[in-house]
Protein backbone atom coordinates (compact mmCIF):
# COMPACT_ATOMS: atom_id res chain seq x y z
CA UNK A 1 0.00 0.00 0.00
CA UNK A 2 1.40 3.34 -0.98
CA UNK A 3 0.98 6.28 1.45
CA UNK A 4 0.51 9.69 -0.03
CA UNK A 5 2.38 12.33 2.01
CA UNK A 6 1.44 15.44 0.10
CA UNK A 7 -1.81 16.14 2.07
CA UNK A 8 0.24 16.20 5.29
CA UNK A 9 2.64 18.75 3.86
CA UNK A 10 -0.31 20.81 2.70
CA UNK A 11 -1.76 20.75 6.21
CA UNK A 12 1.56 21.86 7.67
CA UNK A 13 1.59 24.82 5.31
CA UNK A 14 -1.93 25.78 6.31
CA UNK A 15 -1.11 25.79 10.02
CA UNK A 16 2.06 27.74 10.49
CA UNK A 17 3.57 27.82 13.93
CA UNK A 18 2.40 30.45 16.37
CA UNK A 19 3.99 32.18 19.33
CA UNK A 20 7.21 34.07 19.73
CA UNK A 21 10.47 32.56 18.76
CA UNK A 22 12.57 31.69 21.81
CA UNK A 23 15.38 33.60 20.12
CA UNK A 24 13.36 36.79 20.38
CA UNK A 25 12.80 36.56 24.13
CA UNK A 26 14.24 39.58 25.88
CA UNK A 27 15.47 39.76 29.40
CA UNK A 28 13.82 42.12 31.85
CA UNK A 29 14.81 45.74 31.30
CA UNK A 30 18.06 46.88 32.81
CA UNK A 31 18.92 50.36 33.97
CA UNK A 32 19.81 51.19 30.40
CA UNK A 33 17.70 53.31 28.13
CA UNK A 34 14.37 52.09 26.79
CA UNK A 35 13.97 53.66 23.37
CA UNK A 36 12.38 56.97 22.40
CA UNK A 37 15.62 58.56 21.43
CA UNK A 38 13.81 60.60 18.77
CA UNK A 39 16.94 60.84 16.75
CA UNK A 40 17.35 59.87 13.14
CA UNK A 41 20.43 59.68 10.98
CA UNK A 42 20.13 63.43 10.32
CA UNK A 43 20.92 64.22 13.95
CA UNK A 44 19.70 67.31 15.75
CA UNK A 45 19.71 70.64 13.96
CA UNK A 46 20.75 74.04 15.23
CA UNK A 47 18.74 76.11 12.76
CA UNK A 48 20.39 79.43 13.55
CA UNK A 49 23.96 78.25 13.31
CA UNK A 50 23.16 75.79 10.52
CA UNK A 51 24.90 73.00 12.37
CA UNK A 52 23.95 69.42 13.07
CA UNK A 53 24.90 67.36 16.07
CA UNK A 54 24.93 63.62 16.35
CA UNK A 55 25.30 62.18 19.85
CA UNK A 56 26.47 58.59 20.43
CA UNK A 57 26.46 56.79 23.76
CA UNK A 58 29.94 55.70 24.74
CA UNK A 59 28.77 54.43 28.13
CA UNK A 60 25.19 53.98 29.25
CA UNK A 61 22.87 55.67 29.56
CA UNK A 62 22.62 54.44 33.14
CA UNK A 63 20.68 55.48 36.21
CA UNK A 64 23.01 56.71 39.00
CA UNK A 65 26.20 55.48 37.35
CA UNK A 66 28.16 57.75 35.07
CA UNK A 67 27.26 57.81 31.37
CA UNK A 68 29.36 59.27 28.57
CA UNK A 69 28.50 60.67 25.16
CA UNK A 70 30.47 61.27 22.01
CA UNK A 71 29.05 64.27 20.14
CA UNK A 72 29.88 65.08 16.55
CA UNK A 73 29.10 68.58 15.28
CA UNK A 74 28.93 68.98 11.52
CA UNK A 75 27.90 71.55 8.96
CA UNK A 76 24.92 70.77 6.75
CA UNK A 77 27.20 68.89 4.37
CA UNK A 78 28.16 66.53 7.17
CA UNK A 79 31.72 67.79 7.62
CA UNK A 80 32.82 67.99 11.28
CA UNK A 81 33.34 71.60 12.32
CA UNK A 82 34.09 73.39 15.55
CA UNK A 83 31.30 75.86 16.26
CA UNK A 84 32.34 79.40 17.07
CA UNK A 85 30.06 79.23 20.09
CA UNK A 86 30.69 76.98 23.07
CA UNK A 87 28.89 73.65 23.22
CA UNK A 88 27.21 72.92 26.54
CA UNK A 89 25.18 69.91 27.64
CA UNK A 90 22.56 70.13 30.38
CA UNK A 91 20.29 67.45 31.83
CA UNK A 92 16.75 68.31 32.86
CA UNK A 93 13.87 66.27 34.20
CA UNK A 94 10.80 68.35 33.27
CA UNK A 95 8.29 66.27 35.24
CA UNK A 96 10.30 66.81 38.41
CA UNK A 97 11.49 70.31 37.67
CA UNK A 98 15.15 69.72 38.35
CA UNK A 99 18.40 68.94 36.63
CA UNK A 100 21.51 67.06 37.58
CA UNK A 101 25.22 67.38 38.10
CA UNK A 102 26.98 69.63 35.55
CA UNK A 103 28.05 67.76 32.43
CA UNK A 104 31.70 68.07 31.48
CA UNK A 105 32.14 68.70 27.73
CA UNK A 106 35.59 68.57 26.13
CA UNK A 107 36.44 69.03 22.46
CA UNK A 108 38.74 66.17 21.53
CA UNK A 109 39.02 66.88 17.81
CA UNK A 110 37.60 69.24 15.17
CA UNK A 111 33.84 69.09 15.85
CA UNK A 112 34.16 66.01 18.08
CA UNK A 113 33.30 66.32 21.74
CA UNK A 114 33.27 64.00 24.71
CA UNK A 115 30.61 64.62 27.35
CA UNK A 116 31.23 62.94 30.70
CA UNK A 117 29.96 63.35 34.25
CA UNK A 118 26.48 62.54 32.93
CA UNK A 119 24.35 61.36 35.84
CA UNK A 120 20.68 60.49 35.55
CA UNK A 121 19.68 60.29 39.18
CA UNK A 122 16.38 58.49 38.72
CA UNK A 123 14.45 56.58 36.08
CA UNK A 124 11.88 58.51 34.07
CA UNK A 125 11.73 61.10 31.32
CA UNK A 126 14.79 63.30 30.82
CA UNK A 127 15.67 65.95 28.30
CA UNK A 128 19.29 66.32 27.27
CA UNK A 129 19.78 69.93 26.22
CA UNK A 130 22.54 70.64 23.73
CA UNK A 131 23.25 74.33 23.94
CA UNK A 132 25.36 76.78 22.02
CA UNK A 133 26.47 79.40 24.49
CA UNK A 134 28.48 82.57 24.62
CA UNK A 135 29.75 83.81 27.97
CA UNK A 136 27.30 81.38 29.67
CA UNK A 137 24.34 82.81 27.77
CA UNK A 138 22.38 80.22 25.83
CA UNK A 139 21.97 81.42 22.24
CA UNK A 140 20.49 78.27 20.75
CA UNK A 141 19.55 74.84 21.98
CA UNK A 142 18.08 71.54 20.89
CA UNK A 143 16.65 68.82 23.11
CA UNK A 144 17.11 65.09 22.99
CA UNK A 145 14.36 63.30 24.92
CA UNK A 146 15.18 60.07 26.73
CA UNK A 147 13.15 57.60 28.72
CA UNK A 148 15.11 55.77 31.35
CA UNK B 1 33.70 55.53 99.00
CA UNK B 2 33.36 58.99 97.45
CA UNK B 3 36.19 58.16 95.05
CA UNK B 4 34.55 54.92 94.00
CA UNK B 5 31.22 56.67 93.44
CA UNK B 6 32.91 59.39 91.43
CA UNK B 7 34.83 56.86 89.32
CA UNK B 8 31.65 54.87 88.71
CA UNK B 9 29.76 58.01 87.72
CA UNK B 10 32.55 59.00 85.36
CA UNK B 11 32.52 55.61 83.69
CA UNK B 12 28.74 55.74 83.29
CA UNK B 13 28.96 59.26 81.91
CA UNK B 14 31.47 58.17 79.32
CA UNK B 15 29.14 55.41 78.15
CA UNK B 16 26.04 57.56 78.12
CA UNK B 17 27.67 60.46 76.31
CA UNK B 18 29.94 58.47 74.02
CA UNK B 19 30.48 60.35 70.82
CA UNK B 20 28.58 58.52 68.08
CA UNK B 21 27.90 60.83 65.12
CA UNK B 22 26.54 58.05 62.89
CA UNK B 23 24.83 55.41 64.94
CA UNK B 24 24.51 51.80 63.82
CA UNK B 25 22.66 50.44 66.87
CA UNK B 26 21.93 47.02 65.38
CA UNK B 27 25.62 46.52 64.65
CA UNK B 28 26.87 48.19 67.85
CA UNK B 29 29.06 50.45 65.75
CA UNK B 30 29.57 54.16 65.34
CA UNK B 31 30.82 56.05 62.33
CA UNK B 32 32.09 59.48 61.53
CA UNK B 33 32.63 61.36 58.29
CA UNK B 34 35.47 63.83 57.83
CA UNK B 35 35.40 65.96 54.71
CA UNK B 36 38.85 66.10 53.19
CA UNK B 37 37.72 68.18 50.20
CA UNK B 38 34.40 69.93 50.36
CA UNK B 39 31.58 69.23 50.46
CA UNK B 40 31.05 71.22 47.28
CA UNK B 41 28.17 71.79 44.92
CA UNK B 42 28.70 71.01 41.24
CA UNK B 43 32.19 69.66 41.63
CA UNK B 44 33.65 66.50 43.13
CA UNK B 45 33.99 66.22 46.92
CA UNK B 46 36.04 63.82 49.03
CA UNK B 47 35.55 62.38 52.50
CA UNK B 48 36.71 59.72 54.88
CA UNK B 49 34.43 57.46 56.89
CA UNK B 50 35.66 55.66 59.99
CA UNK B 51 34.00 53.03 62.18
CA UNK B 52 34.55 52.14 65.82
CA UNK B 53 32.78 50.00 68.36
CA UNK B 54 29.97 51.76 70.13
CA UNK B 55 31.05 52.87 73.58
CA UNK B 56 34.75 52.93 72.75
CA UNK B 57 35.74 56.45 73.67
CA UNK B 58 39.18 55.88 72.13
CA UNK B 59 37.50 55.41 68.75
CA UNK B 60 39.79 52.56 67.76
CA UNK B 61 38.99 51.92 64.12
CA UNK B 62 37.36 48.61 63.35
CA UNK B 63 36.42 47.07 60.08
CA UNK B 64 32.68 46.28 60.08
CA UNK B 65 31.93 42.60 59.75
CA UNK B 66 29.28 43.42 57.15
CA UNK B 67 28.98 44.20 53.48
CA UNK B 68 28.93 47.96 53.14
CA UNK B 69 26.78 49.88 50.71
CA UNK B 70 27.34 53.61 50.65
CA UNK B 71 25.44 56.14 48.54
CA UNK B 72 24.32 59.75 48.40
CA UNK B 73 20.66 60.51 49.01
CA UNK B 74 18.63 63.62 48.28
CA UNK B 75 15.79 64.39 50.69
CA UNK B 76 13.59 66.95 48.97
CA UNK B 77 11.38 69.41 50.75
CA UNK B 78 8.55 68.22 48.50
CA UNK B 79 8.67 64.86 50.27
CA UNK B 80 10.34 63.07 47.38
CA UNK B 81 13.64 61.30 47.92
CA UNK B 82 16.08 59.88 45.45
CA UNK B 83 19.65 58.79 45.04
CA UNK B 84 22.56 60.75 43.67
CA UNK B 85 25.51 60.05 41.40
CA UNK B 86 27.12 56.77 42.33
CA UNK B 87 30.15 56.91 44.62
CA UNK B 88 33.02 54.49 45.00
CA UNK B 89 34.77 53.70 48.26
CA UNK B 90 37.94 51.93 49.29
CA UNK B 91 38.97 50.67 52.71
CA UNK B 92 42.39 52.28 52.95
CA UNK B 93 43.17 50.93 56.41
CA UNK B 94 41.36 49.04 59.17
CA UNK B 95 37.93 50.65 59.48
CA UNK B 96 38.83 53.68 57.35
CA UNK B 97 36.97 54.17 54.07
CA UNK B 98 37.92 56.77 51.50
CA UNK B 99 35.52 58.33 48.99
CA UNK B 100 37.02 60.51 46.27
CA UNK B 101 34.08 60.98 43.93
CA UNK B 102 31.06 62.32 45.83
CA UNK B 103 28.98 64.64 43.65
CA UNK B 104 26.28 67.02 44.86
CA UNK B 105 24.11 69.52 43.05
CA UNK B 106 20.84 71.35 43.57
CA UNK B 107 19.91 72.44 40.02
CA UNK B 108 16.31 73.32 40.85
CA UNK B 109 15.92 71.05 43.88
CA UNK B 110 15.01 72.19 47.37
CA UNK B 111 16.20 69.91 50.10
CA UNK B 112 19.36 68.41 51.52
CA UNK B 113 21.85 65.69 50.68
CA UNK B 114 22.78 62.82 52.97
CA UNK B 115 25.45 60.17 52.95
CA UNK B 116 23.76 56.86 53.68
CA UNK B 117 25.63 53.79 54.82
CA UNK B 118 24.04 50.36 54.88
CA UNK B 119 25.58 47.46 56.76
CA UNK B 120 24.35 44.36 55.00
CA UNK B 121 24.48 40.67 55.69
CA UNK B 122 23.32 37.99 53.26
CA UNK B 123 21.71 40.67 51.11
CA UNK B 124 19.68 42.11 53.99
CA UNK B 125 20.27 45.48 55.60
CA UNK B 126 21.16 44.99 59.24
CA UNK B 127 21.72 48.65 60.05
CA UNK B 128 21.39 51.95 58.24
CA UNK B 129 23.23 55.10 59.26
CA UNK B 130 23.16 58.52 57.67
CA UNK B 131 24.77 61.90 57.94
CA UNK B 132 23.62 65.22 56.50
CA UNK B 133 26.06 66.73 54.02
CA UNK B 134 26.94 70.19 55.33
CA UNK B 135 26.70 72.05 52.05
CA UNK B 136 26.81 75.80 52.35
CA UNK B 137 25.36 78.45 50.08
CA UNK B 138 22.27 78.49 47.96
CA UNK B 139 23.83 77.60 44.67
CA UNK B 140 20.86 76.88 42.44
CA UNK B 141 22.94 75.98 39.43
Amino acid sequence: MKIKYWPIFLLLLLFPSCGDSPFLNEESPSSEIAGNQNLNSEGLLFNGEQLKIQPFWREGPFVLNQSRLLIVVTNLEGVPVSPELELNVMLWMPDMGHGSFPVDVIEIDEGVYEAKEIFFTMPGYWDIHFQLTQREEVLEEVKWPLNL
Amino acid sequence: MKMITLALFSLLSFNVFSHCPIDFPEAKLCGNITWTDGPHLNTTSQFELVFWEKGDHNHVHVSPDFDINMYTWMVMDSGMNHGGPAITYTEVSEGVFEVLDARFFMHGMQGHWEIRIELNEAGQTVSLGSDIVPLVGDDEN
